[in-house]
């Protein structure tokens, strides 16, 4: 199952690059509906597969950088598809469905490092043997996809909409910026917050300073501060772009560097 | 005064700093001894960044003066809210997202004025009362009962794995396998391993009735992992193997010598820890209050005290710690981690809420 459920996705997330590539070519918006479907069916094959692990491991999947980063393929996925639906404007129905080419290309690429990783199902260590590993690496999953989100959706309008703010699809791709960013701000609210309960019910301590705890605070912050720079500045448009890039480039050190450059309570992770 | 403590260009400035001390924080070394910090600066970044507070970073005078006046400002922010008169009704969700933030720091001033924290040790079968504090200037906390640990077990998911290498120096081959006591091995057809037996704790006495010496486990954690082999070459010889003492496990130098040119190594991997669990007891004047079972993630309470599973000695089977903990601060946090989500939430997805697309 796992081999099969690797492979295919790597495979129908490259069929899925290559419909979106030769739709944009030929301009033919049928091959980007293609593209979609492809992006379906990994989804599909993945939600199986983490079900399985989570059968055959007999705890939810989401105990070591592999697993999380399957789940978060998974989710960013998830959210693309519900924000294509979501998001419409006047002129245009599914205006953000081009963006599915960047999202599969960011699936295969975070696939190809999840990979990388030990994939063996491994028994947990005691501080990881809780229900509070699913509420707590779920919730802070969600808000990482959804950032991943509204980073593929600040780098398109960068390269599309920079000069042409006016266009009426910049409205959704700024749209998408603006829902990800407060849905990813809501879900790292909850998980951190899940995260100190955890810690508190674990070693009797909500806050350590740790290293992981304090990025994902940066985070936080960071977060916290683009916000009321859109609502209270109107750093709209191109500004709340460059905060959204910068944000998930803070996601990611809080997620893959904090793991391999310094250590602390997360070590495991 | 409260418009001052209001501006929002204080919130971002506080926010900016506050982050470049945070980041600093996760990569300046904290709570270090002195020697081993000096180990890394030179000495006189090691004097700057130590009168500064680097290395004790968030517990620094100055940061907690940032928290501080994040506190002012957020508190500022509501009390203008509330007077302003251009909105229709209040913002609901923004006054309760930011009264949680003031609460959760009002839990953490609590729980650092007012916790109680400390590290439990005990020996099997051993009762206290006193406790360490866990703050290196902290008094010790005096339980008003006994805690005594009755037993301490560590659960394994699976037993130890056991790897013999064959090196033949004269012919040149290197053979390493996965071997079970009670079954026989062949190496290159030129060599029998015959595993007779493992001792995970290994200690040898005089047997006064044989006049020979006796080889026993002193206990059944792997503190002296050795296996008893017996080596089918020429001549055939038993021998110890002893994962922790590889240089007399070879059989080509001294006391082992069975062939110069044979080297054998042992090698003991550990099962994996799947749990481990005291048995606590609570006393006072010699009688049993409670009993319970306590690991990690399931803490004991008694008395407004947590009891924390939190470590063991893998050299001595009969010590196990607690982090004891008692912190009024906790539910001031746990408010405001209920009130947080649910004002964003309000703020965002309330009622009237406009978006762009």
């Amino acid at each position: 199952m796992q081999t099969f459920a690797i492979n295919f996705s790597f495979a129908v997330y490259i069929l899925s690059i290559l419909s979106y590539g030769l739709g944009y070519i030929i301009k033919k918006k049928s091959f980007e509906w293609i593209g979609l479907t492809f992006m379906l069916w990994a989804f599909i094959v993945q939600a199986f597969y983490m079900g399985w692990r989570w059968f055959h491991g007999s705890y939810a999947p989401m105990s070591n950088m592999y697993e999380s980063l399957t789940l978060l393929v998974w989710l960013v996925s998830l959210f693309y598809f519900w924000f294509l639906y979501a998001i419409n404007s006047s002129e245009k129905k599914f205006p953000l469905l081009g963006l599915g080419f960047w999202v599969s290309l960011f699936s295969l690429i975070l696939l190809g490092i999840a990979s990388l990783n030990d994939r063996s199902i491994q028994s947990l260590m005691p501080a990881l043997q809780s229900n509070w590993l699913l509420f707590h690496v779920t919730t802070i999953m969600i808000g990482y996809a959804s950032f991943a989100l509204s980073f593929l959706g600040a780098a398109l309008y960068l390269v599309c909409f920079r000069k042409k703010p006016e266009e009426e699809k910049s409205y959704a791709f700024d749209g998408l910026m603006e829902r990800t960013v407060i849905f990813g701000f809501l879900f790292l609210t909850i998980g951190i917050i899940l995260g100190s309960v955890w810690a508190n019910s674990a070693w009797g301590s909500y806050w350590s300073w740790d290293p992981k705890e304090t990025w994902s605070l940066v985070t936080w912050f960071f977060y916290a501060v683009a916000l009321h720079l859109r609502k209270s500045r109107n750093w709209k448009n191109e500004k709340f772009a460059w905060l959204s890039l910068t944000g998930f480039i803070i996601v990611l050190f809080t997620y893959f560097g904090v793991n391999y450059l310094l250590s602390g309570l997360h070590s495991y992770a | 005064m409260i418009k001052k403590f209001a501006s929002l260009q204080l919130f971002f400035v506080l926010s900016l700093i506050l982050i470049v001390s945070m980041i600093s924080g996760t990569l300046v070394p904290q709570n270090l001894p002195g020697e081993k910090v000096q180990q890394i600066f030179s000495p006189s970044a090691y004097k700057i960044l130590s009168n500064l507070g680097f290395f004790n970073l968030f517990h620094s005078a100055w940061f907690i003066g940032l928290l501080v006046l994040l506190g002012l400002n957020t508190s500022a922010c509501i009390l203008m809210r509330i007077q302003e008169k251009k909105y229709k009704s209040l913002p609901w969700g923004a006054l309760i997202s930011h009264t949680a933030i003031l609460v959760i720091l009002a839990g953490g001033v609590t729980s650092a004025l007012l916790a109680e924290k400390g590290v439990l040790e005990l020996k099997v079968k051993e009762a206290n009362c006193c406790v360490p504090s866990s703050a290196s200037n902290g008094n010790t906390i005096h339980l008003p009962f006994q805690v005594r640990l009755e037993n301490f077990n560590i659960d394994y998911y699976n037993s130890g794995q056991h790897f013999i290498q064959v090196k033949n120096l004269k012919e040149g081959w290197s053979e390493i396998v996965e071997v079970e006591p009670g079954k026989d091995y062949n190496f290159k057809k030129t060599v029998k391993l015959n595993v007779l037996r493992y001792e995970p704790d290994l200690r040898v006495e005089k047997d006064p009735a044989s006049g020979g010496w006796k080889a026993y486990s002193a206990s059944s954690f792997p503190n002296n992992p050795a296996l008893q082999v017996e080596v089918t070459a020429s001549p055939t010889k038993r021998v110890w193997l002893f994962a922790k003492f590889p240089e007399l496990s070879h059989l080509s130098n001294g006391a082992n010598s069975v062939e110069k040119h044979l080297d054998l190594l042992y090698q003991y991997v550990p099962g994996r820890i799947k749990q481990f669990k005291s048995k606590i007891e609570i006393l006072k004047e010699s009688q049993i209050l409670a009993v319970s079972e306590t690991s990690v993630n399931h803490p004991f309470k008694y008395g407004g005290y947590t009891f924390y599973q939190s470590g063991y000695n893998p050299e001595d089977p009969s010590y196990s710690s607690f982090q004891v903990v008692k912190d009024p601060g906790v539910l001031l946090v746990y408010t405001g981690f209920f009130l947080l989500p649910l004002g964003l939430t309000i703020s965002y997805y309330g009622k009237g809420v406009k978006r762009s697309a």
